[in-house]
C-alpha cells in the first residue's frame, strides 16, 4: 500500500480510530493489533512475501533467545553468524542474484558461450533492505549485550513489521523502538499534532516537489544526448530535489504516521542540502542508514582508529557497500566510490566533524564563505547523483559529455513549475532549519500557520499527479 | 482528543471550501477556453442536447480523437442524405463510450452506432482525463450515477464531486506560465465545427513525424488491453443489441511513419480483428489502407490524426461500409 494512495487514505483513519478506541490500552493488544495491520499493509502489495518477513522475524527472535541463554562465546558467535548469514543470504539472493548471474553470463559471452537461459526473473520484495537491517541490529545488539532479549514474540514481530517504516525506513534500532510496544500509551495531542505536521510537509515534498521533478528527470535522463547543457544542468538539480523530496517526504510521513499511534521514530533527514561539506551532508542524509553502517560496520572494522591505510580502507569499504546496498548496478558502486573520494580528504585532515550545528545558526542568512561552501557541496553531491540516476555507466558518461559540451543553452518552459516548487521548499526549509518540523517557526502567528497549512493542502491537491507514483526507495 | 479531532475537522472543512472557491476562480480566469481541446466536449454535448427529443438520428459516432477529428458528420450527411452526430472525445475508452451511449439514448436513440477502435484507448488507466468532462455534461441522472460508480475509481470520483480543484491542474500550470513567465503558448487544438467534428487544416512534415517518439517508446505488455475496457466494449455491444441499435466498428488511418514505429503493430491489428470477430461486429480497419491514397505529409496534421483534407478522403471511402447491409 502506498502512502500516496486512496487505499491508504481509507486505511489510516480506520486503523487510527480502532487503535485509540481500545487496542492501545494493553501491551499485548497493542502489539497484536499493530502486527496484524502492518501485515495487511504489506500484504496489500504481495501477500506471499509476508512469509519472508515472518520467517526472518521468527528466526531472529529465536536466535536472540539462544544467544542470551548461551554463555559460551563460540556458540553465541555461531548463532549470531547464523542470523547474519540467513538475513544477508536472503537479501543477496533477491537483490543481487540477477546482477551476479548477468555479470557471469556477460563474462562467458565474451568467450563465445551463450548462457542467457540461466538468467533468473526475481521480484525484489519491497522493503527487504530495510527490515533486514532492522532485524539484524536486534540480534547483533543482543549478542553485544547492549539490549535485553525480548521474551514476547508479538512485540518483536510488530517491531520488525511496523507499517509506517516497514518499506523504506527510517531503519530503527531495537533499543529505541522495541520497548515502545510495551510502554503504556496515552492520547498525546501534541505528539499527534506534530505527526500531522510532518505528514503534511512530507506529502508536499513527495507529491508537489518530487513527482513534478520526476517527470522531467525521466525525460532528460532517457536521452541526455538530445538536450542542451542548460537542460542537463537543470536535470541534475531536478533529480537532486526529486530524490530528496521523495525519500525525505516518505520518512516524514512515516515518522508522522508513527506519532499518530504514540510512537517516536528516529529522524532520517536534517536539511542535507544546507550542508557545508560532504561529511556534514552524510550526517544529514539518510541518517538511519549512515548510522547503521557506522555502528555495525565502520566501528567494528576499527573506524577512524589505527593507521591511515586502515582509515582509508574503512571509508572506502563503507561507501562502496552503501552504494551496493542501493542496488546491484555499477552506477551505484561508482556513486559510492565518488562519495568515498570526497569524504576521505576530510577525514584524513580531521575536518569531518567541522560542522556539527546547522548553517547560520541564530542568523537569517549565511555569510559568503558558508554560502559558497554550501553551493560547492551541492554541486559535488549533484554531480555524483548523475551516476545514481543513470541506467548505466554509459548513460552517465554521455550525460557528462553533453553537460560539459556547453553546446547550446535552450531550456523547456515546462521545467519552470518544478523549479518553482523547489524554490518554495528551499525557502520554507531554510526558515525551519533549526527545527525538526518545518512549521515551528510560525508557532506564534496562528493565522499565518493555519494559512500555511491550507496553502500546502491546496498545493497538494492542485499539483500532485493523478496516478500515485511509487517512492524511489521502494526499489532498494 | 476531541479538541484535536475538531481542529482537524475544521481544517478539512475549510480546505474543501477553499478547493471549491479556487476551482471557481480558476474557471473564471481561464479566458482561453476556446483554445482547449476539452472545451469541445461541452460544445458537443450542448449541440447534442439541442437536437429535438426523439429526433431521427441515423448514425452516432463514438471513440477517441480519431473519431471526432476523423469523421465529419456533415460530410457524411451530405453524401448519404442522413442525419449523424459525433460524440467522440479525447482518449475516449470503450468503457466511456458505453456510458456516453447510455446517456445519449435518453435524448435520442440512434439507428446505428459506429465506434472507432484505437488500440491505445484500451490501455488507458486514467478514466478521469477521458471520461471526466463527458460525465460533467451528462443529464440523465441514472446514466450519470451509473457512469460515476462503474467507470471511475475513488480518486476520480472525489475529483468529480468534492475536489473539483484536481480537475483544474492543467489550467493552473498554464496560468502560472502565462502570468509569471508571459508564456501564452497553447497547442493548436483545432476548431469546433458542428455535430461534434473538430477540424484541423495543418499538415505535419515528414521530419516531424520521424522525430516523434510516442509510438516508438510504446511498450505493450502481455495483456496490454485493460479488462475494464474490454468489458466496456462488451457492454456497449450488448446494450446496442438490447436496444436494437446496429453497431459497427472502424479504425481511423494513421501516418505510415507513425504506424511503422509500433513494434507490436501486427499483434495490435490481430487483437482488434479477433476481438470484433468474437463479438460478431462488422469491422473496417483503415489504420494502414493503401487504397485510400493517403500521404503522411499531405493528409495528417500530427503523428496520429487526419487533417481536414484527409478526413474528406477517408469519409468518402467509408460510405460503402456505412451503407452496406449486414
Amino acid at each position: 500500500m502506498l502512502f500516496n494512495s486512496v487505499d491508504f487514505a481509507i486505511f489510516l483513519p480506520l486503523v487510527f480510530l480502532l487503535y485509540w478506541a481500545g487496542f492501545y490500552r494493553k501491551a499485548e493488544s497493542r502489539s497484536a493489533f499493530l502486527w496484524i495491520v502492518s501485515y495487511v499493509f504489506y500484504g496489500w502489495w504481495d501477500w506471499r512475501f509476508l512469509l519472508l518477513i515472518a520467517l526472518s522475524s521468527g528466526l531472529d527472535f529465536h536466535i536472540a533467545q539462544r544467544i542470551s541463554r548461551t554463555q559460551e562465546e563460540k556458540y553465541r558467535r555461531a548463532w549470531l553468524w547464523l542470523s547474519i548469514g540467513f538475513n544477508i543470504g536472503v537479501l543477496a539472493f533477491f537483490k543481487y542474484a540477477n546482477f551476479f548471474i548477468d555479470s557471469f553470463v556477460s563474462a562467458f559471452t565474451l568467450f563465445g558461450a551463450d548462457l542467457s537461459p540461466w538468467s533468473l526473473q526475481l521480484i525484489l520484495p519491497v522493503g527487504i533492505s530495510f527490515y533486514t537491517f532492522q532485524t539484524l541490529s536486534y540480534t547483533i545488539d543482543v549478542y553485544r549485550n547492549k539490549i535485553e532479549v525480548t521474551d514476547h514474540w508479538l512485540p518483536f514481530f510488530a517491531y520488525v513489521s511496523f507499517f509506517p517504516q516497514l518499506v523504506a525506513g527510517p531503519i530503527e534500532r531495537a533499543a529505541s523502538l522495541l520497548p515502545q510496544f510495551s510502554t503504556a500509551k496515552y492520547f498525546d495531542a501534541a505528539l499527534i499534532r506534530s505527526g500531522l505536521h510532518l505528514m503534511l510537509w512530507g506529502f508536499f515534498k513527495k507529491l508537489v516537489v518530487a513527482d513534478n521533478c520526476g517527470y522531467w528527470v525521466d525525460v532528460i535522463f532517457a536521452e541526455p544526448a538530445t538536450h542542451s547543457s542548460l537542460v542537463l544542468l537543470l536535470g541534475i538539480v531536478l533529480f537532486a530535489f526529486q530524490i530528496y523530496g521523495d525519500f525525505s517526504g516518505y520518512s516524514d510521513i512515516a515518522i508522522g504516521v508513527a506519532r499518530l499511534f504514540g510512537f517516536q521514530l528516529r529522524r532520517n533527514f536534517a536539511y542535507p542540502y544546507f550542508s557545508r561539506n560532504v561529511a556534514e551532508f552524510w550526517r544529514r542524509w539518510h541518517i538511519s542508514l549512515s548510522s547503521w553502517f557506522r555502528d555495525y560496520l565502520y566501528i567494528p572494522l576499527g573506524g577512524s582508529r589505527g593507521g591511515r591505510s586502515q582509515q582509508i580502507r574503512n571509508v572506502l569499504l563503507i561507501f562502496l557497500i552503501s552504494g551496493f546496498w542501493h542496488g546491484a548496478n555499477w552506477t551505484f558502486i561508482i556513486w559510492g566510490l565518488i562519495h568515498a573520494l570526497l569524504f576521505l580528504p576530510l577525514i584524513l585532515r580531521g575536518r569531518n566533524r567541522s560542522y556539527l550545528s546547522i548553517i547560520a545558526k541564530g542568523r537569517l542568512l549565511p555569510n559568503i564563505s558558508e554560502g559558497l561552501a554550501m553551493l560547492y557541496t551541492f554541486v559535488l553531491v549533484g554531480l555524483a547523483w548523475v551516476f545514481f540516476r543513470a541506467d548505466s555507466l554509459d548513460t552517465a558518461f554521455i550525460y557528462f559529455k553533453y553537460l560539459f559540451a556547453f553546446n547550446h543553452f535552450g531550456w523547456v518552459v515546462g521545467m519552470f513549475f518544478p523549479l518553482l516548487a523547489i524554490a518554495v521548499l528551499l525557502v520554507v526549509e531554510w526558515f525551519s532549519r533549526e527545527e525538526e518540523i518545518v512549521f515551528l517557526f510560525l508557532t506564534k502567528r496562528t493565522w499565518l500557520r493555519w494559512g500555511a497549512y491550507w496553502a500546502i493542502g491546496l498545493a497538494i491537491l492542485l499539483f500532485s499527479p493523478s496516478e500515485p507514483s511509487v517512492f524511489i526507495y521502494f526499489q532498494f | 482528543m476531541k479538541r484535536l479531532v475538531s481542529k482537524l475537522g475544521l481544517y478539512v472543512f475549510i480546505l474543501l471550501g477553499l478547493n471549491f472557491l479556487m476551482a471557481h476562480i480558476l474557471g473564471v480566469l481561464e479566458r482561453d477556453v476556446d483554445r482547449r481541446a476539452y472545451a469541445f466536449d461541452k460544445y458537443r454535448w450542448e449541440e447534442f442536447y439541442q437536437l429535438p427529443e426523439g429526433d431521427q438520428l441515423d448514425i452516432l459516432f463514438l471513440g477517441s480523437s480519431h473519431a471526432y477529428r476523423g469523421i465529419d458528420p456533415s460530410l457524411i450527411d451530405s453524401l448519404l442524405g442522413i442525419h449523424s452526430f459525433n460524440l467522440g472525445s479525447s482518449g475516449q475508452t470503450p468503457l466511456t463510450s458505453y456510458h456516453i451511449l447510455k446517456n445519449a439514448v435518453h435524448h435520442v436513440v440512434p439507428k446505428m452506432v459506429v465506434v472507432d477502435l484505437y488500440f491505445h484507448a484500451f490501455m488507458e488507466e486514467n478514466q478521469l482525463s477521458n471520461g471526466g468532462n463527458n460525465w460533467l455534461e451528462i443529464k440523465s441522472s441514472s446514466a450519470k450515477w451509473s457512469f460515476l460508480f462503474n467507470a471511475f475509481d475513488l480518486y476520480e470520483i472525489a475529483a468529480l464531486t468534492i475536489l473539483p480543484i484536481i480537475r483544474k491542474k492543467n489550467n493552473v500550470r498554464y496560468l502560472l506560465r502565462r502570468y509569471l513567465l508571459g508564456d501564452d503558448h497553447l497547442d493548436d487544438a483545432g476548431s469546433y465545427q458542428q455535430q461534434g467534428y473538430v477540424r484541423q487544416d495543418g499538415r505535419v512534415s515528414l521530419a516531424e513525424l520521424e522525430a516523434e517518439k510516442f509510438y516508438s517508446q510504446l511498450q505493450l505488455k502481455k495483456n496490454w488491453a485493460l479488462q475494464k475496457h474490454l468489458e466496456g466494449l462488451r457492454k456497449l455491444v450488448h446494450f446496442c443489441r438490447e436496444k436494437e441499435i446496429e453497431i459497427r466498428c472502424i479504425s481511423a488511418p494513421m501516418p505510415s511513419i507513425s504506424y511503422q514505429k509500433i513494434s507490436d503493430r501486427q499483434r495490435v491489428q490481430q487483437f482488434l480483428s479477433t476481438l470484433t470477430k468474437g463479438l460478431g461486429l462488422a469491422y473496417r480497419d483503415d489504420t494502414q489502407n493503401p487504397s485510400l491514397g493517403l500521404q503522411d505529409d499531405l493528409h495528417f496534421y500530427d503523428d496520429n490524426h487526419l487533417n481536414h483534407t484527409g478526413v474528406q478522403r477517408w469519409n468518402k471511402a467509408l460510405i460503402p461500409f456505412l451503407t452496406r447491409e449486414q
